[in-house]
């Protein structure tokens, strides 16, 4: 390491712009939450259903996603969907593969949430007559949500970190400008030692404000 | 389309394929042989009582987990030229795995250990057993079985995350799939292929955790 000078000049004059690249980290991050949280809420109802020909394809699509890579699943879209000449810019082709790939985990969340809740509550709600939609709306999701909060909450913590993977389908986040930053500096080892920090601070400060709203949330204890 | 496009694979294509399976095991390995050396040490650390030992041991677990395996093979990959050491891009690859496996694991390691409960220390101390002694002959050996179903969870998240190794060009599956693609345009099936491969080995694993955690919760 003798004769390396450390130089962040050049990195931190140009901090805005890698606070920009967070925000589009931010962003793809929590979209990819909430999408995920449907597609996830619908993958669990069709994981538990008594037919098999919804119950199949549902576990397969949990399997084939949980053991793949995701880096895999974001080029085989991408570069897929030029194949097939479908023009999707490259924000929108990761925001698709990082919700396929949460989607799948977030079933087995959800569906986990969905078999926590006790048995005489699903019997109650049919006995007062509810439909099954109702039956989910009014009963279950609301007691399923408080105990998925916990898991949404490390499950978005890491959509944060691995969404640094869109980088390689050039999305513009934090990931990427700081690769540009790096080449057009050469201060390599600088700026990914000011990256690894911004997403360490960011995790940080996502992990505690979702801790604040979920307190909010939950008063009673849960 | 021109001459010059191949447009379907072929038997070298085939060799390429397994060439890169091969190299991403590799990866694979090293990255978990040493991940658990240094994963032994830093969770021993986490779990002691000395804070001088804990605390580091606690912030690096945090970092590690708070940012992304992307930027860690990055730093390892500028960091290493820094030190004066020209290694081959393999080494990059497994430095970094073991890095980020490394803090993962150092976690299981600890719940393991304290999954054993307090009686078994205290009669190991009883029976004038050392530090050494206890962990080596009383602690580890129960612990062990706590420690497997999340170990082959954290292997099969280690196979998928040597993936990300392929942004530095080291020549593993998912590197062999791009070098493909751009050859072929054929994305769709080569990185099916690729996803097929990786699915091969990780599938049995996840069978295996799943099977692991039923045989240990009725064993208690």
């Amino acid at each position: 390491m003798h004769g390396y000078v450390f130089q962040f000049g050049e990195i931190f004059r140009e901090l805005p712009m890698l606070l920009d690249g967070a925000l589009t980290t931010l962003h793809i991050s929590i979209l990819t939450l909430l999408i995920s949280l449907v597609v996830g809420t619908l993958g669990a109802l069709c994981r538990m259903s008594r037919q098999s020909w919804i119950r199949v394809p549902a576990t397969w699509y949990v399997e084939v996603i949980r053991n793949t890579p995701l880096l895999v699943q974001l080029f085989f879209i991408y570069f897929g969907l030029s194949q097939i000449d479908i023009d999707v810019s490259s924000y929108t082709a990761g925001l698709i593969g990082l919700t396929v790939n949460n989607g799948a985990y977030l079933t087995e969340i959800v569906r986990a949430g969905i078999q926590a809740i006790h048995r005489g509550q699903f019997e109650a709600g049919y006995s007062l007559g509810l439909s099954f939609p109702q039956l989910m709306r009014y009963v279950v999701f609301p007691q399923a949500f408080r105990v998925i909060y916990p898991p949404l909450c490390n499950q978005l913590i890491g959509i944060i970190l691995w969404s640094s993977l869109v980088s390689t389908i050039s999305v513009q986040d934090l990931a990427l400008r700081g690769k540009e930053l790096a080449s057009t500096t050469f201060r390599s080892f600088e700026v990914y030692i000011v990256l690894t920090l911004i997403y360490v601070v960011m995790t940080l400060i996502v992990s505690g404000l979702l801790k604040l709203i979920g307190r909010q949330l939950f008063q009673r204890p849960a | 389309m021109p001459q010059y496009v191949q447009d379907r694979l072929n038997i070298y294509d085939a060799v390429l394929f397994l060439q890169g399976l091969g190299n991403t095991i590799q990866l694979c390995l090293g990255g978990l042989g040493l991940g658990l050396v240094i994963a032994l040490l830093v969770g021993l650390a986490r779990a002691s009582r000395f804070r001088w030992l804990s605390w580091p041991a606690a912030t690096y677990i945090e970092i590690i987990r708070d940012s992304p395996l992307l930027m860690q093979l990055y730093l390892v990959f500028f960091a290493l030229p820094l030190l004066g050491l020209n290694v081959p891009i393999f080494v990059a690859g497994v430095a970094a795995l073991m890095l980020n496996s490394s803090a993962f694991m150092a976690e299981i390691v600890r719940a393991g250990i304290q999954a054993v409960a307090k009686d078994q220390w205290d009669a190991a101390r009883g029976l004038g057993m050392g530090y050494i002694q206890t962990m080596r002959h009383v602690v580890m050996p129960q612990a062990f079985r706590v420690m497997i179903p999340p170990g082959v969870g954290l292997l099969i998240g280690l196979i998928k995350d040597s993936s990300v190794v392929s942004v530095i060009s080291y020549l593993e599956l998912t590197r062999v799939g791009q070098i493909l693609t751009e050859k072929t345009f054929l994305s769709f099936q080569v990185f099916g292929i690729v996803a097929a491969l990786y699915f091969i080995m990780c599938y049995p694993l996840s069978r295996l955790a799943l099977y692991a955690e039923r045989r240990l919760k009725v064993g208690g």
